[in-house]
């Protein structure tokens, strides 16, 4: 106790004497000159860049994203639905320029772990002290037999924010009053745990206002989701029969879809729909598998302290890429864990141990265009796993009343407007 | 939390030099595993156990105090946040996510959380 008084009152009395600035010690030294090179300009990219710089406005950060414009997935739902413009969703990195990071508008082809570089497709070579990959998902092209690339302008997945979610909204706009909506659902992990249900609230919204006459059936790769009994109650309550959910059990598996003919193929059946929305199976951005972060998964292991990989030193991974479970691939998730990165890597840099800590997240899901529901957990990163804190996190209450279920809505759009700020603006 | 860290790093940028001179003067003895009694606004306070754990809520809390959802807490008091979370964690209801969220903290925790919200907000 008594050391820590005297640390402070020194640190006053240099303070005071302007002493600090006659002092170099080697410990600043060795980061002041550090290269952070983050690839992926998403909610983890775009936040590691920014607080990283912060934290030590000496470091070098350059921020590798080939968008010039980010157009982020929450919320999106809210588009395809005719509810929020697709504008709202969209934001530039003018603001990480202004800060002294270095955005450079390529894409990352190639890591080299050893020399400490990455490959753009400009052909330009970035020398790195410490990587950061947030490089969000890739698509397994035709890992749904009949999926694949040239696919999505028929079958749109809008599991990337876009163009394509105005395809997916477009289709909606232009399909006739009793017409069928099929949306496939790839088995777990993918992007978004509640995504996918929060897509089929917003679509049947949309069906029930519109084309009341309509079927949405969401074919489902998984026996259980996310906040399972909150939307089966809301679906119930607010679609009644419109929408219908099949789990493998009740031949809802997807296994072939055949674009031409519209056409899905279950276990034992198959069906033609006149709009067909696809989430597909995913992996870790193409980057993650080029630096060698990704294990025959797809997706990259951490240690979840520093998310450091543990298949490459000097390279971390933060945001959907990573295995994080239980901590679920979210834009919350990937802000959490790109600021705790920031702080680690500068540790790293200032030759102090890393310490591990407690995260948490949220993730709000509409039911209706002014009713939200809610999961949340904490977690542990002791020993470099992450593991939820025992007796914490949940979801709303069932039976919730619509004012609680309005107030959520309300969170939740004060919770997009406070992280798009903190990440982009 | 972006005002909160751009005054940060101005109290950063000050205290650096000093914070990492103390790190050599005490190596050996100063072992990174408290904080507590690091000083509001240096560098090793910018670092510590409170600023990662504290990483979360700047998500949702943010600066516009116009938001009614969720409240901006510029200007609150460790002890207010304290008391707040707390009363979150103990409440026996599950009606918002900071309920859910609060019972994953310890009372050492929130204090430490809430003391580096306080600090980091002025």
């Amino acid at each position: 106790m008594s050391r820590s008084i005297s640390r402070r009152e020194l640190l006053k009395n240099l303070s005071a004497l302007g002493l600090a600035g006659l002092l170099s010690p080697t410990v600043l030294a060795s980061s002041q000159s550090a290269k952070l090179v983050v690839v992926g300009g998403g909610f983890g990219g775009a936040t590691v860049a920014r607080f990283a710089k912060r934290l030590l406005p000496t470091l070098q950060v350059s921020l590798v994203e080939p968008a010039k414009i980010y157009v982020a997935c929450p919320f999106s739902n809210l588009v395809i639905g005719g509810l929020r413009s697709l504008n709202a969703q969209m934001f530039s990195y003018g603001a990480l320029t202004a800060e002294g990071i270095n955005v450079l508008p390529e894409m990352a082809i190639d890591v080299d772990p050893v020399a400490r570089q990455v490959k753009l497709s400009n052909k330009a070579v970035l020398d790195y002290d410490k990587l950061v990959l947030s490089p969000g998902i890739d698509f397994r092209w035709g890992a749904l037999e009949g999926y694949k690339a040239d696919a999505v302008n028929t079958m749109p997945h809008a599991w990337k924010a876009g163009a394509q979610t105005e395809i997916l909204k477009a289709q909606l706009q232009s399909m006739p009053d009793g017409g069928v909506v099929a949306i496939s659902v790839t088995a777990a992990p993918f992007r978004c745990p509640p995504g996918p249900y929060e897509r089929a609230s917003i679509i049947g919204n949309y069906l029930k206002q519109h084309k009341p006459k309509s079927k949405l059936l969401v074919l489902d790769s998984n026996e259980k989701f996310s906040k399972q009994p909150l939307f089966l109650s809301a679906w119930e309550k607010h679609y009644g029969n419109l929408i219908e959910w099949r789990n493998p059990s009740n031949d809802g598996r997807v296994n072939r879809v055949d674009v031409k003919t519209m056409t899905l193929h279950t276990d034992f059946d198959s069906l033609k729909a006149d709009v067909v929305n696809i989430v597909p199976p995913q992996q870790a951005g193409l980057i993650a598998q080029r630096a060698g972060v990704a294990n025959e998964s797809g997706w990259c292991p951490i240690n979840a302290e520093n998310f450091e990989s543990p298949l490459q030193v000097g390279i971390h991974v933060i945001g959907d890429a990573t295995i994080a479970a239980p901590m679920p691939k979210s834009a919350f998730a990937a802000n959490a864990q790109a600021k705790v990165c920031a702080i680690q890597i500068v540790r790293m840099l200032s030759e102090l141990e890393v310490e591990p800590t407690t995260l948490a997240n949220t993730c709000y899901s509409f039911v209706t265009e002014n009713k939200a529901i809610s999961v949340s957990g904490v977690y542990h990163n002791q020993g470099g796993v992450l593991a939820s804190v025992p007796g914490a996190g949940g979801i709303s209450p069932r039976q919730a009343p619509d004012d609680l279920l309005m107030r959520e809505a309300v969170q939740a759009r004060d919770w997009f407007e406070t992280i798009t700020t903190e990440t982009f603006l | 939390m972006i005002g909160l860290v751009r005054s940060s790093v101005r109290l950063i940028r000050v205290t650096l030099l000093v914070s990492a001179l103390l790190l050599t003067a005490c190596a050996g003895t100063d072992t990174n595993s408290s904080y507590e009694d690091e000083p509001n606004g240096s560098r090793l306070f910018a670092l510590s156990q409170a600023a990662t754990m504290a990483a979360v809520c700047s998500g949702c809390h943010g600066n516009d105090v116009t938001h009614d959802g969720i409240a901006s807490l510029n200007g609150y008091s460790a002890l207010r946040i304290s008391i707040l979370f707390r009363k979150y964690k103990n409440e026996p209801e599950s009606s918002t996510a900071m309920h859910r969220m609060a019972r994953g903290y310890t009372d050492e925790q929130i204090k430490q959380i809430a003391r580096y919200l306080a600090t980091e907000s002025r």
